[in-house]
């Protein structure tokens, strides 16, 4: 669990962080939103004790962030973009990171590579790797003692595909606390549980991605369909049951005001037509700032 | 507990094996230099022959040149009549300027490049991961920042005790079969190239800290020994200095304010600590005492910084 409580930074004159709140439940993927520079990156480097706090105070797991040490042995961070010693090849780098906590088990070192796909290129030097791959070698370095907690900046930036998608089935299996960066809703959708926008070092709004969609108003399952002549059918038996149904192109919108009326409109729009797809309508960043911080917009 | 230690174990290891790779060719040029500079001392005769330090009386006690000016002054004087009945004197050294010259070449050779590699090294040792942004491997670790930085530290060291065993071997070897009848000064010479290194070692992590940029810091940590050894050559050549002045009737005085400052040099206090084992007790202390400011200043100063990665 991390608990931040007004928390502030400044880099010389610049403010980073301006009494910042935030609050992640255990075993909860929490997002941090933001565009650049808006101080989520600071963050992440407090609460993996690489940068002092001016004021206010965090804990993780009920350790405060004075006791380093602490923390430290529970968390593991991983910068936006790793930087490296290109000398090393990613066994090497991995087993020194679990050396730093302790762990000379080899079975330990192989699980985390097999679990991030790097046993194939562990014996190759970091200097023959794309950025993608030495982003996944500074993940296997941060999960190999197993942390409780991940501090992930960015994670899926600059990844391949398929590494986006081991290390989100990674993270969704872990059942670990981890707060993670990112610089737009669509970056976490599907994987975080929670979010907490920033703009200018503050936060705008946090909350549960579906109470987001609800209180901004995209309360919505997109629908297509295999025949768009099926359309005004679904229309005519949705709208029959209440809902309310907007049509933009071959998408059908369904509107709905608490999650619990979903599987009543996956039900009825199954019944009636030919379905290729659906999915929550996605919520953009843009559409955050425009309800919660429409100034500076 | 143990999982700490044997982190910090780690990191002592991973640094020693990171440096030394960059330090191979280092051993085989500091082999070289002292063997052809040692090797250079063989190729004269010394007898135990006592100075006549009445002949000419300097004030720098603590300056081995002092003896090699007044041997060479008795020299001239005691064979001048040889030289004007035609024949060529024969020049045998005395142990004692035999020990100078060890003390002036190979002892003065090996203080400057252990001194400067170890300085160039530890000058970028944080300020090179820091420029690289590959510190926050160790940063975001269970390991205290007072531990990585002892840890570099310690691998800086390590990879001088070859160099000073070495050379530890080959003064031995000098002072018993060359220089016999002195007082070998093996150990002094041992611990005083320990101390050196700690001592750069730390002015260079000091200077690691200060400047985040690699190119930077390096430039100043090779300045450093850079102005030390120029004060130690300075005091080196003040009793010639003293005795062109004292030639040429012109003031001296400002020679004595030269030499103390010359005493900044860490090269001058362990050559004056060799040349005169007496007080070599204090001057190391000297070195030590500034060796453990230096370490603390830098470590706090790291403690202190903010890594942002």
């Amino acid at each position: 669990m991390i608990v931040v409580r007004k928390l502030n930074k400044k880099y010389r004159k610049t403010r980073a962080i301006k009494d910042i709140d935030l609050h992640v439940n255990k075993g909860v993927i929490h997002g941090l939103i933001g565009p650049e520079a808006c101080g989520k990156t600071t963050i992440l480097r407090i609460l993996s004790t690489l940068v002092r706090p001016e004021s206010g105070e965090a804990t993780i797991n009920d350790i405060p962030l004075v006791k380093g040490l602490n923390i430290r042995k529970i968390i593991g961070y991983v910068p936006k973009t790793p930087h490296l010693p290109n000398d090393y090849t990613a066994r090497d780098l991995v087993r020194f990171a679990a050396s730093l906590h302790g762990i000379h088990d080899r079975n330990i070192i192989e699980s985390i590579l097999k679990q991030i796909g790097l046993e194939s290129v562990a014996d190759q030097r970091l200097d023959r790797f794309s950025q993608a791959m030495e982003k996944n070698v500074a993940f296997a370095m941060a999960c190999v003692h197993n942390p409780l907690v991940l501090l992930l900046d960015e994670p899926m930036a600059g990844l391949d595909p398929v590494s986006q998608k081991r290390i989100r089935e990674y993270l969704l299996a872990s059942n670990k606390t981890v707060l993670l960066t990112g610089n737009d809703l669509d970056t976490v959708d599907g994987l975080c549980n929670s979010v907490t926008v920033m703009r200018s070092g503050s936060v705008i709004v946090d909350g549960e991605m579906a109470s987001l969609r609800q209180q901004i108003g995209k309360g919505a399952i997109e629908i297509k369909l295999i025949d768009v002549g099926q359309t005004q059918k679904l229309l005519f038996e949705l709208e029959k049951n209440g809902a309310k149904v907007t049509v933009s192109g071959e998408s059908i919108y369904v509107h709905y005001k608490k999650d619990s009326e979903i599987p009543g409109i996956m039900k009825i729009a199954a019944g009636t037509a030919d379905i290729i797809d659906a999915r929550p309508v996605k919520i953009s960043i843009d559409d955050i700032f425009a309800k919660y911080h429409p100034v500076e917009k | 507990m143990l999982s700490v230690i044997s982190g910090f174990l780690s990191i002592v290891y991973n640094e020693t094996r990171r440096l030394i790779k960059s330090f191979l060719i280092s051993y085989v040029w500091f082999a070289v230099l002292v063997l052809i500079s040692t090797y250079a001392l063989f190729a004269e005769k010394y007898v135990d022959l006592s100075i006549d330090g009445a002949l000419m009386a300097f004030k720098y006690v603590d300056n081995p040149m002092t003896d090699v000016l007044s041997y060479i002054v008795s020299f001239a004087a005691t064979s001048s009549s040889e030289v004007m009945s035609g024949n060529v004197p024969t020049l045998v050294f005395p142990v004692s300027i035999g020990v100078i010259f060890f003390i002036l070449v190979p002892l003065m050779l090996s203080l400057t490049f252990i001194g400067n590699q170890i300085i160039k090294k530890a000058s970028t040792t944080i300020a090179g991961e820091d420029e690289k942004k590959t510190l926050f491997i160790m940063a975001s670790s269970p390991q205290t920042r007072q531990s990585i930085y002892i840890g570099k530290f310690i691998g800086l060291i390590l990879l001088t005790i070859p160099m000073i065993i070495f050379f530890y071997f080959i003064t031995d070897r000098v002072f018993t079969s060359l220089f016999s009848p002195a007082y070998n000064v093996g150990i002094l010479v041992m611990k005083l190239l320990f101390i050196n290194a700690v001592l750069f070692a730390s002015a260079g992590m000091f200077v690691s800290v200060l400047f985040k940029n690699e190119k930077k810091a390096s430039w100043a940590g090779t300045r450093i020994v850079t102005v030390a050894a120029t004060l130690t050559s300075i005091w080196i050549m003040i009793p010639f200095i003293d005795f062109m002045l004292n030639l040429t009737n012109n003031s001296m005085d400002f020679l004595i304010y030269l030499e103390k400052l010359t005493w900044l040099s860490p090269f001058t206090l362990g050559l004056m600590a060799v040349y005169n084992p007496s007080v070599f007790a204090g001057y190391f202390n000297i070195l030590i005492a500034a060796s453990v400011i230096l370490f603390l200043i830098g470590m706090v100063t790291f403690i202190k910084q903010d890594l942002e990665y």
